[in-house]
């Protein structure tokens, strides 16, 4: 396949799709941490 | 593979798109997305330009002309709230979604279905915000900061404000997590970090500034809803609480903020100046370090919006030395910018002219903000029309004139026509004219101790406000000129070229113009000579 590009079906091959899901968990839980975080720690 | 070949020969066969309302309803598509934001922000561009032009006309003359005070504090809050919120971080976002994708090989972005939510909260959002003037004590008046004790004596609008800019921030959030994962997932084969083209690594950097900051802001305003709603005392000092630690706390967010508005415009133009310019970009690398630079150090300037609350000398002190050091990294992009220009082969068509326009009148604005940064000069200059002036220069003649110069840079390439260069040089003048008529004498009364924020004031300010509001109008109305060099474009026009510039370099100007519905369905080879320009 060398010299051939890659095929893509949109990005949405399996593997792709569930990278950007993890990725955007962990950025949503990134967030979150830091928004009860910072509440909490006025308390 | 099969299946592969199949699909790439039925977009070759017909461009596959919806119709109708649910083309822009159910969009998971980039490039609707990203015209459904810019046709948004420019929307609200007119209703926050209409509430600029309540107040420049208050001001035209001392006194009490046409809106009562409380009105007036009306129009100078929410005129901050759309512009920021509603104008140029919309803006900023559809010329992402727009662009991300096409300048790093992707197909589309990494999670659409998030796209069109972040997008489509936003009207609504809007709408719940503008239907505070119909409630039961106004719309806010405050100011866009939200500043307790005064805030919470908002009436029924408080709520809504307050979820407002939660949503706002939800919003902005997804929109930041999307363009991160593009970025990191779904670049070209070949594409490295390295290879991205500026205006993509100014995005991934605003990213992860909206990740950092909006959380702050909403843990804020979650504070001060539960301060008037459910008892807490987090900002009541009658209840133990401090309402300068919200200062604190907003500005953490709010500093970082001004960069979230201002590092896309440093993008767009690290775009611009090359292909006008007709030489790759000087110093590519440490326009990269730069950029984080800035964001990195703005996490540590926030108190310099308040020096005159009070804190200890070292703090101030610190807050000071902090705010200077930005200077650095900003003055290594000012001279990159000019070093690119330097022996290159210009041309002055339109985006240019806003780029260099951009160039020159931001740096005014970032030297009047240097002076405000020095601390004993600042408890003159705080909330004074000189901190008007300065941040307008920033915002209006930075941020704005940065996303008009993209707007001119890429109609060409979004619609498949030239825009009127006429009509768009004509554009640029008034409106470069005009707008330094409307914010450069707000520097003298400013100087001279005239209150942001007032409807009234002493007479000696009266020709400067009177010329000042003069400029306001013009500018604002010539932009209605924008709104008819854009219309025009899409409706037709000469046929742009793939490459539309000739100096442009890049993956976005290797697609037909207009790009098909779906691009980069295959991924494109990248070598450096198009990897950025």
């Amino acid at each position: 396949m060398a010299g051939e590009p890659e095929k893509n079906d949109g990005g949405f091959t399996a593997k792709r799709k569930a990278a950007n899901i993890r990725l955007a968990i962990l950025l949503a839980l990134v967030v979150v941490a830091v928004y009860a975080g910072f509440i909490l720690s006025h308390l | 593979m099969s299946d592969a070949v199949t699909h790439e020969h039925h977009h070759d066969a017909h461009d596959h798109k919806p119709t109708g309302m649910g083309r822009w309803l159910f969009s998971t598509n980039h490039k609707d997305i990203g015209t459904m934001y810019l046709v948004f922000a420019l929307i609200m561009f007119f209703v926050g330009g209409a509430m600029a032009l309540v107040v420049r006309a208050e001001l035209f003359q001392p006194g009490l002309q046409y809106v009562d005070p409380q009105f007036f504090n009306s129009m100078t809050t929410m005129h901050a709230l759309i512009m920021i919120f509603g104008v140029v971080m919309p803006a900023g976002v559809g010329l992402a979604n727009w662009m991300v994708p096409m300048m790093i090989g992707a197909p589309d972005m990494a999670l659409p279905r998030m796209n069109n939510m972040s997008f489509w909260i936003l009207p609504f959002a809007f709408a719940m915000l503008l239907g505070t003037f119909f409630m039961e004590g106004g719309a806010p008046a405050g100011g866009w900061t939200m500043y307790p004790p005064l805030i919470t004596q908002l009436g029924d609008g408080f709520p809504f404000l307050i979820f407002t800019v939660h949503f706002l921030g939800i919003s902005s959030i997804m929109g930041a997590i999307n363009i991160i994962a593009t970025v990191f997932n779904m670049r070209a084969p070949g594409m490295g970090f390295m290879q991205l083209p500026l205006f993509v690594w100014t995005w991934i950097i605003t990213a992860f500034l909206l990740i950092a900051s909006m959380p702050v802001l909403a843990g804020a305003v979650t504070m001060l809803l539960t301060d008037k709603y459910f008892g807490t005392s987090f900002f009541i000092a009658a209840g133990g609480g401090d309402p300068v630690m919200f200062q604190h706390i907003f500005w953490f967010f709010g500093h970082p903020e001004v960069y979230i508005l201002i590092l896309p415009a440093f993008g767009i133009v690290s775009q611009i100046i090359p292909t006008f310019a007709r030489k790759p970009l000087f110093g590519y690398v440490s326009m990269v370090y730069a950029t984080a630079a800035i964001a990195f150090l703005s996490f540590f300037v926030w108190a310099h919006h308040m020096f005159t609350v009070g804190m200890p000398l070292a703090g101030e002190l610190f807050f000071m030395y902090a705010t200077m050091s930005i200077a650095v990294p900003t003055g290594v992009k000012i001279f990159n910018w000019i070093a690119t220009m330097w022996r290159g082969a210009m041309t002055f068509e339109t985006p240019m002219l806003f780029a260099l326009a951009f160039v020159f009148l931001f740096s005014i604005g970032g030297f009047s903000g240097l002076m405000l940064g020095i601390t004993p000069a600042d408890f003159q200059y705080h909330d004074t029309y000189f901190v008007v002036a300065h941040f307008h220069y920033v915002l209006v003649t930075g941020a704005i004139f940065a996303l008009m110069a993209g707007a001119y840079f890429w109609l060409p390439k979004w619609t498949g026509h030239m825009y009127d260069e006429k009509l768009g040089k004509i554009h640029f003048w008034i409106s470069v004219i005009s707008v330094n008529v409307l914010f450069f004498p707000q520097h003298f009364v400013g100087l001279a101790g005239m209150p942001r924020r007032i409807p009234d004031y002493s007479v000696q300010f009266t020709e400067w406000n009177m010329i000042s509001s003069v400029g306001g109008f013009v500018f604002g109305l010539s932009q209605l000129l924008f709104l008819w060099v854009v219309i025009k474009c899409v409706r037709g026009g000469r046929e742009a070229t793939e490459e539309v510039w000739e100096g442009a370099r890049g993956l976005e100007w290797t697609l037909p113009s207009p790009p098909p519905f779906h691009t980069f369905t295959t991924p494109p080879q990248v070598d450096e000579a198009v990897a950025h320009s």
